[in-house]
C-alpha cells in the first residue's frame, strides 16, 4: 500500500503537476525494481548501496523516455507511453540478462546494521520512504519548479512566452517522477523478493493511473488515498471473488460519471465538505480566542506611478531598442508578412494597426519567437533574436499578451503573476528548486496586481475572471518579467470605457518608468491618443509609418484602411 | 519458390493489416469526432466474437450470425456512447479514457463470468479448406477476410463521401460545435459513428475468432492498444492514414519477425515500430503538422 502510494506520487508529478499524459509508469517502477534486483543478486551489493543506484537508473530512464515527450503531446504522448511499456516488457523477457519471463527471484531482504529487517521493520522502512516522498512532493509544489509545471500544464505557450522553458521542466518532471516510481519499484522488489516482467506492464501502469485519478489527480492526498483504496478494494471484495474486476471496472466508470475530479480532488464533493467543515471549526476556535482581524489593506501604493504623457517621443539620434529588417513569414502560398521593417526606440509607445488579416498578430508571433520567421531578421538591444525560442526572448526582456487570452486557468491570480516573476528566478535548476513563498516575491506580485487594478482578485482562480480582467491579468503576468519591451495584442478590445481609461493610464505610467510598448489596436481613438508613432500593415506589407497626425493624413492609409471601413 | 513465399507473406501481411484496420478505423472515427481514446473498443470487438459464436451455435447459419453480431455490437456501441461517454464530454479527456479502461475491465470480466475463462472454439467447417491459385495457397477464411474487409471499406467510403449522413459526419469531425450550429444533428452523427465503428469491430472479432478458431475475453486488447497507436500514426482522425498505417504495421511486423532476429516478441517489435514512427512523424502519416 505504501509502495503503491510512492509510485502513485511519482506519476502524480508527471501527470498531475506537469500535465504530461503517461500510461507507462510501470517502466520506471520496473527499472528501479530490476536494477535493485540485479545489483543485489548479481553484483552482490547490499540493499543500501543498490538503492541509490536503482533510483539513478529509474531517473535516467525517466529522462530518456521524457525526451520523446518533447516532440509529442497529449493523446499522442499517452499512446507513445503505451508503446514504451510493451517494448520495455518485451525487452525484459527477451534480452538475456533479465531472467526472461520467469524474472529474478531470491532477492535478499533489506537489512539494517547487519540484520535482515522483519515484516514490521520493512513496514517502517516503507512508511519512512513514503513520508520522505510526500515531504519532497510538498516542497517541490511550493518551489518555483511547481509553479513552472503548473504553467506548462495549464498553457504551454503562455508559459513559454513568460520565460519558462517547457522542455527543461518537462524533463525535470519525468526524471523526478520516474525516480519516485523507481523507489517504489525497489521497495516492491525487496518486499515480494521475486519479480517478473509482467509485474511492470501496461496493466500495472493503468492501475497506478487509476489510483491517482480515483483519489484526485494533482493532489498528494488523492494519490495516497487512491493507492490505499485500490489496493484494499480487492481484499474487501474477496467474498465476491468472481466479480472483483467487474466491481473494480464499474467503480471506475461510476466515479468518472459522478465525481470526475476524484474522491478527494480539488473541488470534489467530499473535499469541499471536508474543507468547509474544517474552516468552520477553525473560525469557531479563532472566534473564542480573539476578534477576527480584518483583512490587511491592499498594498495600494504602487511605486513611482507618475501620470501624464511624460516620456518625450524619441529623437532619431537615439539607438533603437527593436529593429526588424525585411521580416517575412509565409503560410503555404500566402505571405502573411512581407518584408516588414520597423524600428522602435526606447520609451516609445508604438502602434501597429491594419485591417483584419493584415499580419499584425503574425508580427507579434515572430517578435516573441512563437513562430519562426521565413525571412529577414529581428534585432533587440543590438543583438539578433530571430531563431531564439520564446522563453529565451522572454528572458531578454520582451513580454507579451495574447489576442485570445491564455491565462493559467486553474491557478490563482497571484500565482499567474508569480509565474511571470518566477522565470527570472529559476534560470538554473538549483534556483528553480528554491521555495517561492518568500514575502519579497509576494510583495512584488502585489505591487503589480495593485497597479493593474487586480488587487481585489488576488486569490481568485483565473478561469473565473471575466474577459476584461483576464486581459489585465495577462499584462500583469508579462510585467512580472519586468520586461524592457511589452507587446500588447488588442488589450483594449472588450473593455468598458472606464477599464480602457485605466489601462491607458497604466500604459503611460509604464512608459514613464522607461518601458517600451508596442500595441496592436483596432480602436482608432485610443491608438491616435496613445501612440507616439504608428505603423500601418495591409495584406502583410507595411504601407505607412509615422506620427498619428501623419497617418491620419496618409492617402494610402485612408484608401486601404479607413476608406475600406467607410465603405463597409 | 522465393517469389511464391514472398507472395504468401504478402497475403499474410494483408490479412493482418485488415484485422488491424478494422479496429483502428473504428477508433479513428470515434477519435475524429469526440477526441476520445476509446480503449473499450477491444471489449466491443470481443463482444462481437462472442455474440457471433453464440448465434452461430443457436441458428447454425454463419452469415446470419455475422450480421446479427454486427448489429448487436453496433447497438452496444451506441449504449456505451449514450450512457458512458456523453456525460463526460465536457470533462478533461483523461476522464473518458479512465472510464474506457473501466469499461474494458468490466467487459472482459463479464465474458469470463458468462462464458468461462477458457478459449472457446469457433468451428466453421464451411470456411476451412483452401483455394489453390497459381501455386499459391489461400485458405477460404483468408479470402473471406480480405474480400470482406475490402467490401466494408468500400461501403464505408461510399457512406462517408456520397450520403448526407456521411457529409454530416465529416462536418462534425471538423468541428463539432460549428456543425451543431449549422443545424446538423450532431448527436445522431455520434450515435451512427459508434454504431458503425462497433459493427466493423464485431466483423473483425468474428472473423479473427474463426481464423484462429478461438474466442476468449481479452482477445481484442492487444489489437486495440496497437489500434490507438495506429490512429496516431495515421494522423489523428484521418481514416485513410489509419488504414495505410495498419497495413504498414502489418507488413513491418511480418517482415521483421520472419527475416530478422530481433530479440523481442512480436508485440514488442510492433510497438517499437509504432514508437519510432510516432517519434519520426508526430503529426502522423497523413496528418497536418
Amino acid at each position: 500500500m505504501g509502495i503503491w502510494s510512492i509510485v502513485a506520487l511519482g506519476l502524480n508529478i508527471i501527470t498531475g503537476y506537469a500535465g504530461q499524459f503517461n500510461l507507462g509508469i510501470g517502466v520506471y517502477m520496473g527499472t528501479g525494481a530490476y536494477a535493485a534486483a540485479l545489483l543485489t543478486t548479481g553484483a552482490g551489493l547490499g540493499f543500501w548501496l543498490a538503492l541509490p543506484c536503482a533510483l539513478a537508473a529509474a531517473g535516467a530512464m525517466g529522462f530518456v523516455t521524457g525526451l520523446p515527450a518533447l516532440r509529442v503531446r497529449e493523446d499522442a504522448l499517452a499512446v507513445l507511453t503505451i508503446g514504451l511499456v510493451f517494448v520495455f516488457e518485451s525487452l525484459l523477457i527477451y534480452l538475456p540478462w533479465f531472467g526472461g519471463p520467469v524474472g529474478i527471484g531470491r532477492i535478499p531482504a533489506a537489512a539494517l546494521s547487519g540484520s535482515a529487517l522483519g515484516k514490521n521493520g520493512y513496514l517502517a522502512l516503507v512508511l519512512t520512504a513514503l513520508l520522505f516522498v510526500i515531504a519532497l512532493t510538498l516542497y517541490l509544489k511550493r518551489a518555483w519548479i511547481g509553479l513552472a509545471w503548473a504553467g506548462i500544464r495549464e498553457n504551454e505557450l503562455a508559459a513559454d512566452v513568460i520565460g519558462v522553458h517547457p522542455a527543461r521542466f518537462k524533463l525535470y518532471a519525468f526524471t523526478i517522477g520516474a525516480s519516485f516510481a523507481g523507489l517504489g519499484g525497489v521497495l516492491y522488489a525487496h518486499f515480494i523478493r521475486y519479480i517478473t516482467p509482467y509485474d511492470f506492464g501496461f496493466l500495472t501502469s493503468i492501475y497506478v493511473l487509476t489510483m491517482i485519478v480515483f483519489g484526485g489527480i494533482g493532489t498528494i492526498r488523492g494519490a495516497v488515498l487512491g493507492a490505499c483504496v485500490l489496493t484494499f478494494l480487492p481484499e474487501l471484495f474477496r467474498f465476491v471473488q468472481d466479480y472483483r474486476n467487474l466491481i473494480y471496472g464499474g467503480t471506475l466508470i461510476g466515479l468518472m460519471l459522478y465525481e470526475p475530479r476524484g474522491l478527494l480532488g480539488d473541488g470534489s464533493f467530499v473535499w469541499r465538505r471536508l474543507t468547509t467543515r474544517w474552516h468552520r471549526l477553525r473560525t469557531a476556535i479563532a472566534g473564542h480566542k480573539a476578534a477576527p482581524s480584518g483583512k490587511p489593506a491592499l498594498a495600494a501604493a504602487a511605486p513611482g506611478v507618475q501620470k501624464g504623457n511624460v516620456g518625450a517621443p524619441p529623437t532619431g539620434a537615439q539607438e533603437s531598442l527593436l529593429q526588424t529588417r525585411d521580416l517575412s513569414r509565409g503560410f503555404g502560398g500566402l505571405l502573411a508578412l512581407n518584408a516588414v521593417s520597423i524600428e522602435v526606440f526606447p520609451r516609445e509607445i508604438f502602434g501597429v494597426i491594419g485591417p483584419n488579416g493584415a499580419g499584425k498578430t503574425t508580427l507579434f508571433n515572430l517578435l516573441s519567437g512563437t513562430l519562426p520567421c521565413s525571412g529577414g531578421g529581428i534585432r533587440f538591444k543590438g543583438s539578433r533574436i530571430n531563431g531564439l525560442p520564446p522563453h529565451r526572448i522572454a528572458g531578454l526582456g520582451i513580454g507579451r499578451t495574447f489576442q485570445i487570452v491564455r491565462p493559467f486557468g486553474e491557478l490563482s491570480v497571484m500565482d499567474n503573476v508569480l509565474a511571470g516573476i518566477g522565470s527570472r528566478h529559476c534560470g538554473r535548476l538549483v534556483d528553480a528548486l528554491a521555495p517561492r513563498g518568500r514575502s519579497a516575491y509576494r510583495a512584488e506580485a502585489r505591487a503589480i496586481l495593485a497597479r493593474t487594478d487586480l488587487g481585489a482578485y488576488e486569490r481568485e482562480t483565473a478561469a473565473n475572471l471575466p474577459l476584461g480582467l483576464l486581459r489585465r491579468l495577462e499584462i500583469a503576468r508579462a510585467l512580472g518579467l519586468s520586461p524592457d519591451l511589452i507587446l500588447l495584442d488588442e488589450s483594449f478590445s472588450g473593455l468598458s470605457h472606464a477599464e480602457a481609461r485605466s489601462l491607458l493610464d497604466l500604459i503611460r505610467s509604464l512608459r514613464a518608468e522607461g518601458m517600451t510598448i508596442i500595441l496592436i489596436e483596432h480602436n482608432m481613438r485610443i491608438t491616435m491618443e496613445l501612440c507616439d508613432r504608428i505603423a500601418v500593415l495591409d495584406r502583410g506589407a507595411k504601407i505607412a509609418e509615422g506620427t498619428p497626425r501623419e497617418i491620419q493624413n496618409d492617402a494610402a492609409v485612408i484608401a486601404a484602411y479607413l476608406g475600406a471601413e467607410a465603405h463597409a | 519458390m522465393t517469389l511464391n513465399l514472398l507472395l504468401q507473406q504478402l497475403i499474410n501481411a494483408m490479412e493482418l493489416g485488415s484485422i488491424y484496420a478494422m479496429i483502428a478505423v473504428g477508433l479513428a472515427l470515434v477519435y475524429g469526432v469526440l477526441r476520445i481514446l476509446h480503449v473499450a473498443q477491444a471489449g466491443v470487438y470481443a463482444a462481437g466474437a462472442f455474440i457471433g459464436l453464440f448465434l452461430y451455435q443457436e441458428i447454425g447459419s454463419f452469415p446470419v450470425s455475422l450480421v446479427g453480431a454486427m448489429l448487436l455490437a453496433g447497438a452496444l456501441g451506441m449504449l456505451i456512447e449514450r450512457f458512458v461517454y456523453r456525460p463526460m464530454l465536457p470533462r478533461p479527456r483523461i476522464v473518458a479514457l479512465i472510464a474506457s479502461v473501466g469499461l474494458l475491465i468490466c467487459f472482459s470480466d463479464i465474458f469470463r463470468i458468462i462464458a468461462g475463462p477458457n478459449q472457446l472454439a469457433f468451428e466453421l467447417p464451411s470456411l476451412r479448406g483452401s483455394y489453390e491459385f497459381a501455386g499459391l495457397v489461400i485458405s477460404r477464411i483468408d479470402a473471406v477476410i480480405l474480400i470482406g474487409t475490402a467490401g466494408i471499406f468500400v461501403l464505408l467510403w461510399v457512406l462517408l463521401q456520397k450520403t448526407r449522413l456521411g457529409f454530416e459526419i465529416r462536418a462534425a469531425a471538423q468541428d463539432l460545435e460549428a456543425a451543431a450550429v449549422m443545424g446538423i444533428d450532431v448527436r445522431r452523427c455520434v450515435r451512427w459513428i459508434f454504431f458503425i465503428s462497433s459493427a466493423i469491430a464485431a466483423f473483425g472479432g468474428v472473423m479473427v475468432g474463426v481464423l484462429y478458431n478461438a474466442v476468449y475475453p481479452d482477445m481484442g486488447d492487444m489489437i486495440a492498444y496497437k489500434g490507438l497507436a495506429l490512429i496516431v500514426i495515421g494522423g489523428f482522425g484521418s481514416l485513410l492514414g489509419t488504414v495505410l498505417a495498419s497495413f504498414l504495421l502489418a507488413a513491418a511486423e511480418t517482415v521483421l519477425t520472419t527475416y530478422t532476429a530481433v530479440p523481442l516478441s512480436r508485440e514488442g517489435v510492433a510497438m517499437l515500430f509504432l514508437v519510432l514512427l510516432v517519434l519520426i512523424r508526430p503529426q502522423g502519416l497523413l496528418g497536418r503538422a
